[in-house]
């Protein structure tokens, strides 16, 4: 039987690197590795004076991490080459060394290089420094895909080596060479890494023939050097950045591309034998690529006619042919993702996507702009990019879009269509794409358009609860109402369950996530109709919720939206929030109580209205009757950490409030 | 399961033929030259009589469950004489013929989006694959191979599409997955897929597949579920049909030198009782192994004759066949470089340095406990019982000291008389009237093990010849509640701005319930340094040169700091857990380690504050009191209804004395409100509060007092953990006194 072992990861590895080690480490060091009960290897063991003194000196400028880079030079040049479509292109060799040291006895650290068919790894190696000298290793990095849970089949790949340390102040240089076989997909470089930097330089040696831009994003703030030296027919762009900390994962973090220092390369165009060849250039490059590309999914519209009058089969009017069409391909098509080098970009073929009746976010585009199209509609294939992205259409880059839609131009108004988004009603938006610039396809030329941003009174959970108080029973009526995304969730989280646990999902939404709490009679709105409020209803008991003390009873009506207690940030937290969505909670929850009783030391009203969020709960009491009204609103997704001052006392408001039990005495 | 069919195909010298294996490679598509292979490998399959195959639709009763597995069957051949074609040499390698047919109709999306991947296996010319979706009105749609990709790790392959030759060997086969295109509720999907797959046995005696048990209900209602095996005359065949479950029958194989085993299982529906089920106690279950033997020399297998379908093995039986195996441990391999009588060889020269033969023998015996112990410490795995048994035993031999070998079973399987399979038989070793079972990283000579509590035994002897083996009845000791117990002193206080509970916990452990913390509380502790001690063994550093030693003190000082480092983190994270609240961490002391006689005990300390005990009302305040003892279970309205027997693990006894410090100008009121006594045959949960000198002081106590206890005494169950559910909620009123 295996064992549960210790949580030692950041110190040592199961894996066997080096088979030498016995002979090089004294039988104590062996003791220690037997308490690991696994076998390992360090990086080197003989550490001179200046990576210790170094090593001393970071390791308390760096308290929490256990390597850093102390240099990381990443080298490009640029060559002329052919991409897979057989286009003359701009090839990028990009060099890199990085030296690390560790910051403590037996640290670890796995440097990883990313790869697919647009960037070929071809040379990466691992050296480990003894004395003063460096030794490269003859161990080969693992290899392995990482395709994300989310994708069926992609090229994405990784190689790896675990780096052992055994001595505070060992080091270790890492070298990579590696080619972007289409400059194009070398999209940004970040400064930043999950570990400290002590210089992080970027130097770029840009022929004559070639016209490229390096957009600094995020650069204010931060110290970073620019020198531009021509030379030789080349003109060199040098980067650096110096003491950069280690980026950190954080829960609901703000995209680090909203933050964190980094450089966009755009080769603009580039000169071959006399021709000049575009890249990208100004957004209509852009376009004409992303444009190129939807082109090539090949589409039959042929092979969808006998589809799409089943689909609205029925349907008289406009609006409801043009619902029967989106709705069908959302609750039809499975997001099943087929993202092998140019196929990632390619939308597979509508007829596919109709056949299989799976595809991803472009495959259900291209069907469901084809069906619109087919039906009579001015619908377009779209790209836009999600908010993870900052950027703006105006920035001519691969980076810019993540995700394809359908925009419809219908009776004087802009749709955007999302066959991803399941169980979003026609006209309104996934907050994922909302403020964001969408690229609509039409023909040779594009319109942009905002994706229109919604409020937090767009999405709402109102709360309504009656409950009377007989003996020592609470019992009573609770409806929930959701709108918006909200509803629109609910019916993601829903309809996904399996059939024999959806009642019980019901029973556990109305309780609140309150233990005490049991909910019987459920009544629901039409599930089946995603375009009204959802309404859950039914019969509540809260028979081991009331406290009985010298007679008086004391009880909380107050069910406050645990969630949002994860929002509070700890004094670790670096970075601010992103929520991802806007929303209002509205509670209204009456407690009757025997007439022969009162309500004493009824709680103060509480309200608290900042620019992003905002808080009003009060309680009136009207003879044995007594009423919370409640209302949270969070107008921002984004709560920055200049804002955690308001946001704490926001939170610590909503949380004093919610603290009050209601004291019930007899008159 | 799996190491044990890897451990004999290693200690056997035997090995799987390298085409089996894959090497692993980039994911990529199928290789469309091999489609036609695939298909035609396979679809004889869907012509084969299955009159349960036929159906075309599930029963209107499971309308409501997510899918209905239509028909499930699965056929493995062993056949050791029919060659495996022309190059294959007789008598070399066993061949498993696999087939399974799997049908399931879906009625949501959740059983949709389920099957929207399949997997297969194509890893040899043999193997072969179909799938088709049978859409409402009996179209059938075949399902295109030509998109599947496949799959670079065999990690990425879910067990239940392994072939049982793959899932047996852990053989690293060639493995595809395909999306399902087309796939909607309402719709059936069909597949079936046939493998073939050989073990060179050449060298072996015997070779043992991994015991199956397979329990009759699933994730989904199952309308059919057929097991057929087929084996030549060189494989023997036994299975035991519990609770209920349908029993394997013999048939007539087609042909004459085969043996046919089939069960078949009709009509399953989905069990519903959540809390305190042990699914091996009392679901419907059929447990059954195929053993493969090369040759006629079969001694020392726990089987039946040929063709016989064994389902049960007498004392006798049973009792031979644990002594024949317990002797053969000797030879077996303790690790990769020496055996097991290597090590107690080496072990007894280790202890005969330390003095071990002028030790009294109780101290021999303690000495040797912790010695082995100290080698699992430093190991990755525990060691069989049987092994331990083994080393144990061999040890107290050297010594002259007497001792007796007992067999037993595992509670979670059943009792002697269901042991079926040798993996089954449990070992420990008797010393006069004390007991000494397998050791594990902290525990204590003489510490129980919740597996074996009150088991029927067998202590049995060597047999000799024209003798007959002594197998003398025993019962394994049990352990009541006294003897587990977790005992809480809480001592908690109000911050000064009386939102928080201060609390500081001390938590004493006894007996399972110690084994069963104290692996959380060593957590990234340093006992494995001084886990020398307690055998009198000598420091690693005791003979080390003076360079040695540094590097060896600068090395456990590395450990200790980063230990000391994440210990706190872990803490908070448990206590988090436990409390299902953040909370402020201040401090974590070990008292007592249980990991010795005498310190046997588990003791430790933490100290933290709580935010979410408190509540107000006006100038009052509510102290939630009774939450310090932690959630407590909740039985839903749904699972009061009760159709198994109920499991507890084992009696155990939990107890809190809670302290609280009523804050300078309050007065407490309530406490007489949470004053509970609920007591039955079963268990108990009871509140005992009182005022003490400006200190309110409630005793709880929360007794399960059996392990086992019948399904009709469902509703005293209840009554306790409800009990102990309620008062959990309960506040005291701290109001000013002025």
């Amino acid at each position: 039987m295996e064992k549960p072992s210790q949580p030692l990861g950041c110190l040592f590895s199961t894996q066997s690197y080096h088979f030498s080690f016995a002979s090089m480490f004294t039988r104590s060091l062996l003791l220690i590795i037997i308490i690991n009960t696994s076998l390992y290897s360090h990086a080197q063991y003989r550490v001179n004076d200046e990576d210790a003194a170094n090593a001393d000196v970071f390791s308390k400028k760096y308290k929490d991490d256990d390597v850093m880079c102390t240099a990381s030079h990443h080298y490009f040049t640029f060559d002329k080459g052919k991409n897979a479509l057989n286009d003359k292109v701009v090839v990028i060799e990009e060099e890199t060394e990085l030296d690390f040291l560790s910051l403590k006895k037996f640290a670890s650290l796995t440097y990883p290089e990313f790869y697919n068919k647009f960037i070929e790894l071809k040379a990466f190696k691992k050296s480990l420094k003894v004395g003063s000298k460096y030794a490269t290793s003859r161990m080969q990095p693992m290899d392995r895909s990482v395709t994300s849970d989310g994708v069926f089949f992609d090229d994405s790949r990784v190689q790896y080596y675990p780096i052992r340390f055994a001595e505070k102040g060992s080091m270790a240089r890492v070298t990579v060479k590696k080619e972007y076989t289409d400059g194009r997909y070398l999209t940004r470089l970040f400064f930043g890494e999950n570990y400290p930097v002590k210089e992080q330089v970027f130097e770029f040696k840009v022929p004559e023939w070639l016209t490229v831009d390096f957009k600094a994003i995020n650069f204010d703030g931060y110290k970073i050097d620019r020198q531009e030296n021509k030379k030789g027919g080349y003109i060199n762009y040098v980067f650096t950045m110096k003491d950069i900390p280690a980026s950190k994962q954080e829960y609901k973090s703000i995209g680090h591309a909203y933050t964190d220092p980094h450089i966009i390369i755009q080769i603009k165009s580039f000169n071959n034998k006399g021709e000049t060849l575009k890249g990208f250039d100004k957004t209509d490059d852009m376009y004409a690529w992303n444009n190129r590309l939807y082109g090539m999914a090949g589409n039959k519209k042929e092979s969808l006619q006998s589809a799409l009058p089943k689909i609205i089969q029925g349907k008289t009017t406009d609006i409801d042919k043009i619902k029967a069409i989106y709705y069908w391909v959302q609750d039809n098509i499975r997001y099943i993702a087929y993202e092998d080098g140019y196929s990632g970009y390619i939308p597979a073929g509508a007829q596919d996507v109709l056949a299989k009746k799976f595809g991803d976010c472009k495959g259900m585009a291209n069907l469901l702009t084809e069906f619109l199209q087919m039906a009579g509609y001015d619908a377009h294939f779209t790209w836009i990019g999600t908010r993870s992205i900052p950027y703006q259409q105006s920035m001519p880059a691969l980076c810019v879009n993540n995700h394809a839609i359908t925009t419809l131009y219908f009776q004087g108004g802009v749709y955007f269509l999302d066959g991803t988004e399941k169980y979003a009603p026609f006209g309104e938006n996934a907050y994922r794409i909302q403020g964001k610039e969408a690229m609509i396809a039409k023909g040779n030329t594009y319109d942009l358009k905002t994706v229109p941003l919604t409020t937090g009174n767009d999405h709402k959970i109102l709360s309504k609860a009656d409950f009377v108080l007989t003996n020592e029973v609470l019992s009573g009526k609770i409806k929930i109402v959701l709108t918006g995304n909200e509803r629109k969730d609910f019916h993601q989280s829903y309809q996904d369950l399996p059939i024999s646990s959806q009642k019980d999902f019901l029973n556990e939404f109305l309780e609140f996530g309150n233990d005490n709490m049991q909910a019987t009679n459920i009544k629901t709105s039409d599930l089946k109709n995603r375009e009204i409020p959802v309404s859950i209803e039914g019969d509540v008991d809260l028979s081991n919720y009331v406290n009985t003390i010298s007679g008086d009873k004391y009880i909380s009506i107050d069910f406050f939206p645990k969630t949002l207690e994860r929002y509070m940030p700890d004094e670790k937290r670096v970075g601010g929030y992103d929520f991802d969505d806007v929303m209002t909670f509205e509670d209204e929850i009456s407690l009757t109580v025997p007439p022969d009783t009162k309500f004493v030391d009824v709680p103060e009203k509480s309200e608290m209205t900042y620019d992003g969020y905002e808080f009003k709960g009060e309680y009136i009491v009207t003879g044995n009757k007594i009423v919370l009204r409640k209302r949270i609103v969070i107008k921002n997704s984004v709560i920055k950490k200049s804002d955690f001052e308001n946001w704490k006392k926001f939170l610590a408001s909503i949380k004093e409030f919610s603290k009050y039990l209601l004291s019930i005495t007899k008159k | 399961m799996k190491k044990k069919l890897k451990q004999l195909l290693v200690c056997a010298g035997i090995f799987i033929v390298c085409f089996l294996t894959a090497p692993v490679k980039a994911q990529d598509f199928i290789d469309e030259e091999f489609l036609d292979n695939i298909e035609t490998n396979a679809k004889f399959i869907w012509s084969e009589p299955a009159a349960a195959f036929s159906v075309a639709e599930a029963p209107a009763k499971w309308n409501d469950e997510s899918a209905v597995v239509m028909g499930y069957k699965r056929s493995i051949l062993f056949d050791k004489k029919t060659s495996g074609g022309f190059f294959s040499a007789r008598q070399k390698n066993v061949f498993f013929f696999e087939k399974v047919r799997f049908k399931i109709q879906l009625h949501d999306k959740n059983s949709v989006q389920a099957f929207s991947e399949i997997y297969f296996r194509y890893s040899t010319k043999d193997d072969g694959f179909v799938a088709r979706i049978i859409k409402p009105g009996n179209e059938t749609l075949p399902v295109d191979l030509k998109e599947a990709v496949e799959l670079e790790s065999a990690g990425d392959i879910p067990e239940f599409f392994k072939s049982f030759f793959d899932q047996t060997s852990g053989a690293q086969s060639r493995y595809y997955k395909v999306a399902i295109p087309n796939l909607e509720p309402g719709d059936i999907l069909e597949y079936a897929s046939y493998t073939k797959s050989k073990l060179d046995v050449r060298g072996s005696g015997f070779v043992e597949f991994d015991p199956q048990y397979e329990i009759c209900s699933k994730g989904y209602p199952v309308m059919y579920n057929e097991i057929d095996i087929e084996t030549d005359d060189k494989s023997f065949f036994k299975s035991l049909s519990l609770n209920g479950a349908p029993e394997f029958k013999k048939e007539n194989a087609a042909d004459k030198d085969f043996f046919q085993y089939v069960f078949i299982d009709r009509n399953r529906g989905v069990e519903k009782d959540v809390n305190f089920v042990n699914r091996y106690l009392v679901y419907p279950m059929v447990k059954f192994q195929v053993i493969y033997a090369n040759s006629e020399n079969v001694k020392g297998l726990l089987i039946g004759g040929k063709g016989e379908l064994k389902t049960g093995f007498s004392k006798e039986e049973l009792a031979l066949k644990a002594w024949e195996n317990y002797v053969e441990v000797g030879n077996s391999y303790y690790n990769n470089l020496y055996t097991v009588q290597n090590f107690v060889n080496t072990s007894w020269a280790d202890l005969k340095r330390m003095g071990a033969k002028e030790w009294s023998d109780q101290k021999f015996i303690s000495n040797v406990y912790y010695y082995l112990r100290n080698k699992v410490v430093f190991q990755n795995n525990y060691l069989s019982d049987k092994v331990y048994a083994f080393i144990f035993g061999s040890l107290l031999f050297q010594r002259n000291i007497p001792s007796e070998l007992v067999i037993s079973s595992s509670n979670n399987i059943g009792n002697l008389k269901n042991v079926l399979f040798d993996q089954e038989i449990r070992y420990a070793i008797k010393v006069n009237n004390q007991l000494y079972f397998n050791c594990t990283d902290h525990s204590v000579p003489g510490e129980l093990i919740q597996s074996l509590l009150a088991n029927e035994a067998y202590i049995i002897t060597e047999p000799k010849k024209g003798h007959p083996q002594e197998v003398k009845p025993f019962i394994l000791p049990d352990a009541k509640a006294p003897d587990n117990t977790v005992s809480y002193a809480i001592n908690a206080s109000l911050s000064p701005d009386l939102n928080n509970t201060v609390v500081s916990r001390t938590s004493v452990y006894t007996g399972l319930v110690k084994t069963g913390n104290i692996g959380n509380a060593m957590r990234l502790t340093t006992y494995m340094l001084d886990d020398y001690k307690y055998y009198g063994g000598e420091s690693p550093a005791d003979r080390m040169k003076p360079r040695e030693e540094e590097e060896y003190d600068r090395s456990i000082k590395a450990i200790k700091e980063e230990f000391k480092k994440a210990k706190p983190d872990f803490v908070k994270e448990e206590l988090e857990k436990e409390f299902q609240q953040k909370i402020k961490f201040t401090d974590f002391k070990i008292i007592s380690d249980g990991r010795s006689d005498k310190k046997k005990d588990l003791e430790f300390t933490e100290e933290f504050e709580l935010p979410g005990q408190v509540r107000k009302a006006g100038k009052k305040y509510l102290v939630n009191l009774t939450g310090l003892i932690g959630p407590q279970l909740r039985v839903k309205k749904e699972e009061r209804e009760r159709k198994f027997d109920i499991n507890v693990g084992y009696a155990r006894s939990i107890s809190w004395v809670i302290n609280l410090k009523i804050p300078d100008g309050y007065a407490a009121s309530g406490i007489n409100e949470l004053n509970t006594n609920v007591e039955n045959e079963v268990g108990k949960f009871s509140c005992e509060a009182k005022e003490e000198a400006g200190t309110v002081v409630l005793k709880m106590t929360k007794v399960y007092k059996q392990s086992n206890i019948a399904k009709d005494k469902w509703q005293s169950v209840l009554s306790f953990i409800d009990a102990a559910y309620k008062t959990s909620f309960k506040y005291i009123l701290l109001k000013p006194k002025s």
